[in-house]
C-alpha cells in the first residue's frame, strides 16, 4: 500500500515539486521529493501511516510545553528562517525547535517536526553549515527517511516506552537510539547539498563540518569509541567529508553552467550575533561535559569567528580548570586575568579566581577577587560558602 | 526436556537476582562505608538489577517510586572514581580528586547526573552552603533537574570528605508536592550519617 502511494506522490509530484523550487539546480537533483509541499495523511493513505503521524503530531503538542526548548524569538527566526531558505516552498510543513542539549545532533520526524539542539549551533561556524545540517534533516523527510525507520522501529519496539527512570521522553530516545542506514544517509547528503546550493548557500559547507567534527574528535580529552566503518549507520567523518566535497564541486560546475549565484558570505554571517547573544547558555553546556579538548578546540574556531574577547577568554579559563593539568591552574588564572581585561566587572571571571588563587596561590589575592566578585553580585547563591572562604574558615 | 531445564534456569536465576523494592525497616543501615539511620519504615530500597548504574556500595532508596523521590547515598568515593558506573566507552563521567574544592565537587555531581541521563536533562545547582553533620564539616546545595516532558525537580544534597574519601546523599523529587513531602525524613537520614567504624 505504502509503495503505491510513494509511487502515485512520485509521477504526480515529480514535475510539481520541481516546478515549486526557483532554483533551475534542483532540475538536477538525483531523487525528487517523495511527497508535495503542503502534505498531510488523507483518509485514503495506509493506516499505520495515518497513525504514525497522529502519534508525532501528540508528542509535538507535549514537546511545545518542554521547558527544555529554547523559546527565544530571535535564535528561532533565524534558525527556522535558514531552513526555510533551503526548502523552500516546504516552509510551512517544517516545525523547527531548538532544544537544549549539548550534543551535535538535528533530527526530523516525519511530519516534519525539527529538532536541532544547542550543541549543533555552538558548533557550526557559518551560515552555511547549519544550511547544510537542515537540508541534510529535509532530505530525510521529503523522501520519507523517517517514516521508513519508524515503521522499522514500531515493527521492533513499542514507541512511547523509552520512558527511563530519569524521564527521557520517548520522541528524544527515539531519535537518540534509532538511526537512518547508510544509503539514506548518503542521499542526503548529496540531495541535501544540492537544497543547500539552490538556496545560494555553500555547497561545500557539509565538508566542512565533517572536517571541523573529525579534528575534535581528534582533539577530545575523552575519545568516543570507533568501530569498522560498515558497522556504523553514519560513513566515517573522513570519507563522509571526502564524498561531500565531490558533491560539492559537482554542484558548483552544474551551477555553473546554469547561472545559479551563489550567496555572498563576505558580508557580516548573522549566526555570530545568534551564538553571541546565547552564548553562556550554549558554553556552560560543554563545560558541563567537562571535555577540555573539545572545549578548546571550539573556542579556538570562536575567537576566528568573532566572539566577543572577553567571553572566548572566560571559557578558555573554564577548560584549563576542567582539564586540571599540572600547569592548568596557572593557566586557567591567566586566561581569567585576560577575561577580566577585555570586560571589566566580569563576575563569574572574579570568582574563579577568587576559587583558584585560594586553591593554588595567595588567599589575600583570593580575597579580593571574592570581595569585588560579592560587590558586584551580592545576592550570589553562593555568598555564605564565599564569606567563609573570607573568614579563612574552610 | 530442554524447554523445561530453562525455565527452571530461569527461575533460578530470577531467584538470585531480586527485582523487588526492599521496605526498610527504621534503624541503622550500613551504605558500605557509612552508616545511616532509616527514620521510619516508609524507604524502600532499590535493587541492584534496577540500579545497574550506581557504584559499589551505593544506594537508592524511595518513598513512592522513583520517579517522584529518591534518595542517592553514595560512599566511599576515592580520589579518581566516579559517582556512577560507566556502562559505554562513550559515557566518560568526571572524577572525584582528593583536594577539590567545595566548588568543583558540586561541578562534578552537577555533570555526573546531566551525563546519566544522556544529557536529556538540564541538571544545575545552586546555593553551595556550609553544613554541619554532627561534628562533621559537609557542604550543602540545591539542585535542580529539568527534563522535556516530566515534572521539574528538585533536589538537595549533603556533601563531605573524611579521609580523602567523598561522601555524597542527594534527595531528589518532583517539586511539585514531593519533595517538601519528604524533605524532612530524607534529611533525617543524612543528618545521621556516620562514617562506619
Amino acid at each position: 500500500m505504502f509503495r503505491a502511494f510513494q509511487y502515485f506522490w512520485s509521477l504526480l509530484f515529480l514535475l510539481l515539486a520541481s516546478a515549486a523550487f526557483a532554483s533551475p539546480l534542483l532540475d538536477r537533483l538525483p531523487q525528487q521529493p517523495l511527497i508535495p509541499p503542503g502534505y498531510a495523511p488523507s483518509p485514503s493513505d495506509a493506516k499505520d501511516l495515518r497513525g504514525l503521524w497522529m502519534e508525532m503530531t501528540e508528542a509535538e503538542k507535549t514537546l511545545r510545553r518542554s521547558p527544555l526548548i529554547v523559546d527565544d524569538e530571535s535564535l528561532n527566526a533565524y534558525v527556522k528562517g535558514v531552513a526555510c531558505r533551503v526548502v523552500h516552498n516546504y516552509c510551512d510543513d517544517l516545525r523547527v525547535y531548538v532544544v537544549r542539549n549539548p550534543s551535535f545532533n538535528a533530527s526530523i520526524a516525519p511530519n516534519g517536526l525539527m529538532l536541532v539542539h544547542t550543541g549543533l549551533l555552538i558548533r557550526m561556524n557559518s551560515s552555511d553549515q547549519l544550511a547544510s545540517v537542515l537540508s541534510h534533516e529535509f532530505v530525510h523527510y521529503a523522501q520519507t527517511h523517517s517514516l521508513q525507520l519508524l515503521r522499522k522501529a514500531k515493527r521492533n519496539f513499542a514507541i512511547g516506552t523509552f520512558v527511563s527512570l530519569f524521564g527521557v521522553p520517548a520522541i528524544f530516545a527515539f531519535t537518540s537510539v534509532l538511526k537512518f542506514n547508510r544509503d539514506q544517509e548518503t542521499d542526503a547528503d548529496e540531495l541535501g547539498a544540492y537544497y543547500a546550493a539552490a538556496a545560494g548557500y555553500a555547497p561545500e559547507a557539509g565538508s566542512t563540518i565533517w572536517h571541523l567534527l573529525e579534528e575534535e574528535e581528534d582533539n577530545a580529552s575523552a575519545k568516543r569509541p570507533k568501530g569498522p566503518q560498515f558497522l556504523s549507520s553514519h560513513p566515517k567523518s573522513k570519507a563522509r567529508a571526502a564524498k561531500l566535497a565531490a558533491v560539492a564541486e559537482r554542484i558548483t560546475s552544474e551551477a555553473n553552467q546554469l547561472n545559479v549565484e551563489q550567496r555572498s558570505t563576505s558580508h557580516a554571517d548573522p549566526l555570530l550575533g545568534v551564538l553571541q547573544k546565547h552564548y553562556s547558555l550554549l558554553m556552560d553546556e560543554q563545560v558541563q561535559q567537562r571535555d577540555a579538548g573539545r572545549l578548546l578546540t571550539l573556542l579556538e574556531r570562536h575567537e576566528a569567528l568573532g566572539i566577543r574577547p572577553a567571553d572566548v577568554a572566560f571559557y578558555r579559563g573554564e577548560a584549563y580548570r576542567v582539564r586540571g593539568g599540572v600547569n592548568d591552574a596557572k593557566l586557567a588564572i591567566a586566561a581569567y586575568r585576560r577575561a577580566i581585561e577585555a570586560e571589566n566587572n566580569n563576575p563569574n571571571a572574579l570568582r574563579e579566581l577568587g576559587y583558584l588563587e585560594y586553591k593554588h596561590g595567595s588567599k589575600e589575592t583570593a580575597e579580593g577577587y571574592f570581595r569585588a566578585f560579592l560587590d558586584l553580585v551580592p545576592n550570589a547563591s553562593d555568598r555564605e560558602m564565599i564569606e567563609l572562604y573570607l573568614e579563612g574558615g574552610w | 526436556m530442554a524447554k523445561r531445564l530453562l525455565m527452571v534456569w530461569i527461575i533460578g536465576l530470577a531467584g538470585c537476582t531480586s527485582t523487588q523494592f526492599a521496605a526498610l525497616s527504621p534503624g541503622t543501615v550500613k551504605v558500605q562505608g557509612l552508616t545511616v539511620e532509616a527514620a521510619d519504615a516508609s524507604w524502600n530500597k532499590a535493587p541492584r538489577m534496577l540500579t545497574p548504574h550506581l557504584h559499589k556500595g551505593s544506594q537508592l532508596w524511595t518513598r513512592d517510586g522513583p520517579l517522584l523521590d529518591y534518595m542517592v547515598l553514595i560512599p566511599d568515593v576515592e580520589d579518581g572514581e566516579t559517582l556512577f558506573k560507566s556502562r559505554s566507552k562513550s559515557l566518560v563521567y568526571p572524577s572525584y580528586r582528593k583536594g577539590m574544592l567545595p566548588n568543583e565537587i558540586i561541578e562534578v555531581v552537577e555533570s555526573s547526573l546531566a551525563k546519566l541521563s544522556g544529557n536529556n536533562v538540564v541538571v544545575t545547582s545552586a546555593g553551595l552552603r556550609p553544613y554541619k553533620l554532627g561534628n562533621q564539616r559537609a557542604l550543602m546545595f540545591d539542585l535542580e533537574l529539568v527534563d522535556a516532558e516530566g515534572p521539574r525537580r528538585k533536589g538537595r544534597a549533603v556533601i563531605f570528605v573524611e579521609d580523602e574519601q567523598l561522601y555524597v546523599m542527594m534527595y531528589v523529587a518532583t517539586s511539585l508536592y514531593y519533595f517538601d513531602k519528604h524533605w524532612e525524613s530524607a534529611l533525617a537520614t543524612m543528618n545521621s550519617a556516620k562514617i562506619a567504624g
